[in-house]
């Protein structure tokens, strides 16, 4: 019972925000902020710079709700805006994509243990732990297209499209990166 | 989105299944307050009017370059129009010099021309007498050239224009005549011709 209630709850938040409410606007950030917050962290890697595009992100969010239309959840299109926030602070900083033959040799080497990194699943509280800090040890390039594929479920095309770069790119950015970081964590 | 039939391999489903362990980070408690008070500062400084008016003034539809060129459009229309009712071009110098009187001085130019021209088309097979006309005309129009010339050293300007309107109302009252004749003169040719035309049927 008390999950069917739950989109009309954000519906009605959504529509007293829209009329200026504080308090509606907090609720909505209190509901929201640590999830969209990790995905900022995620792309940049910085505490203070994540913030800052939290920050951005809600008040853009805020002021511009009346383009809002009930198309999408209020999440997506939320989450949208702050994908968007933490790449643009991402930009500024210039990502440098890492060449495509950098990595060569460790792909190759680590190919024979491809889906059997050591996560013990009877542990998971640990292995949880150690898979988030080796996707926060990726080289920016990496980082950004796994956690937005892999995190945010964006699809490839989704991920060329926010990003700048191909579709071809982003399909072989993300299968080095899951590469490197099951190497990591076989260390 | 992504497609449901994409293989799973064990980092997704670890990842799907450890979602809230992954995002483990939380914003500082301040950063509430600082949005709140973003929100405060951007509401006042751009209040609904002012927000309006910047938008019309700078709005896609507005743009400064249309309406020079909408304003030079109706300012030489305007000059078109002056020029069609006073003939400022036709006859500058008594536009100039009279300009109350210069309006009718254009009508009756404007008639003159009008008439000389369907003269011109009818007399085309009688060139004989469109000699004669056209030598009428002249010895008007050179009287009335006269007049004009005579209008900046005139003592009595009223006289010299009174003068100017009657000989162009003559050159009007000869192109009625003379258009008068000329069609008479048509008129019967062509009944003539439709007399010749229909003997042999009857």
């Amino acid at each position: 019972m008390k999950t069917q209630f739950y989109p009309d709850r954000h519906v009605e938040l959504v529509e007293r925000c829209k009329l200026g409410e504080r308090k509606a606007q907090y609720e909505l950030y209190k509901h929201y902020s640590k999830a969209m917050f990790n995905i900022c962290m995620r792309i940049l890697n910085h505490l203070g710079e994540a913030e800052d595009a939290l920050q951005e992100a809600f008040v853009d969010a805020f002021t511009n709700l009346h383009q809002f239309r009930q198309q999408s959840t209020f999440g997506a299109w939320l989450k949208q805006i702050v994908v968007n926030k933490a790449i643009n602070h991402m930009r500024s900083r210039k990502v440098k994509w890492v060449e495509i033959d950098e990595f060569q040799e460790s792909l190759e080497h680590s190919d024979r243990n491809e889906d059997s990194f050591g996560l013990d699943e009877s542990d998971t509280t640990l292995e949880v732990e150690r898979v988030r800090n080796t996707v926060q040890k990726l080289p920016d390039g990496y980082r950004v297209v796994l956690s937005l594929y892999l995190f945010e479920g964006y699809d490839h095309e989704e991920i060329g499209e926010v990003l700048g770069i191909s579709e071809t790119t982003s399909r072989t950015q993300y299968m080095r990166a899951k590469r490197k970081l099951t190497e990591m964590l076989t260390r | 989105m992504k497609n449901s039939s994409d293989k799973k391999d064990r980092l997704e489903r670890f990842v799907r299944d450890n979602r809230d362990g992954l995002d483990a980070f939380l914003p500082q408690d301040s950063l509430w307050s600082q949005i709140e008070s973003e929100l405060h500062k951007e509401i006042p400084i751009v209040p609904e009017k002012s927000r309006k008016k910047i938008r019309r003034l700078s709005s896609p539809y507005f743009d400064w370059r249309i309406a020079a060129v909408v304003f030079l459009a109706l300012g030489i229309g305007f000059l078109v129009y002056l020029n069609n009712e006073y003939g400022i071009t036709r006859d500058p110098r008594v536009a100039l010099k009279v300009p109350t009187y210069a309006r009718e001085f254009n009508q009756y130019n404007v008639a003159i021309d009008q008439k000389r021209e369907e003269i011109i088309k009818l007399a085309r097979n009688n060139p004989e007498l469109y000699k004669d006309f056209s030598a009428d005309l002249e010895s008007l129009e050179v009287s009335y050239r006269n007049l004009r010339s005579n209008l900046s050293n005139a003592p009595n300007q009223e006289a010299l224009l009174e003068a100017m309107v009657q000989n162009l109302q003559w050159q009007v009252d000869l192109l009625n005549q003379q258009l008068d004749i000329l069609q008479r003169i048509n008129k019967v040719k062509n009944d003539n011709d439709k007399e010749n035309n229909s003997t042999p049927i009857i």
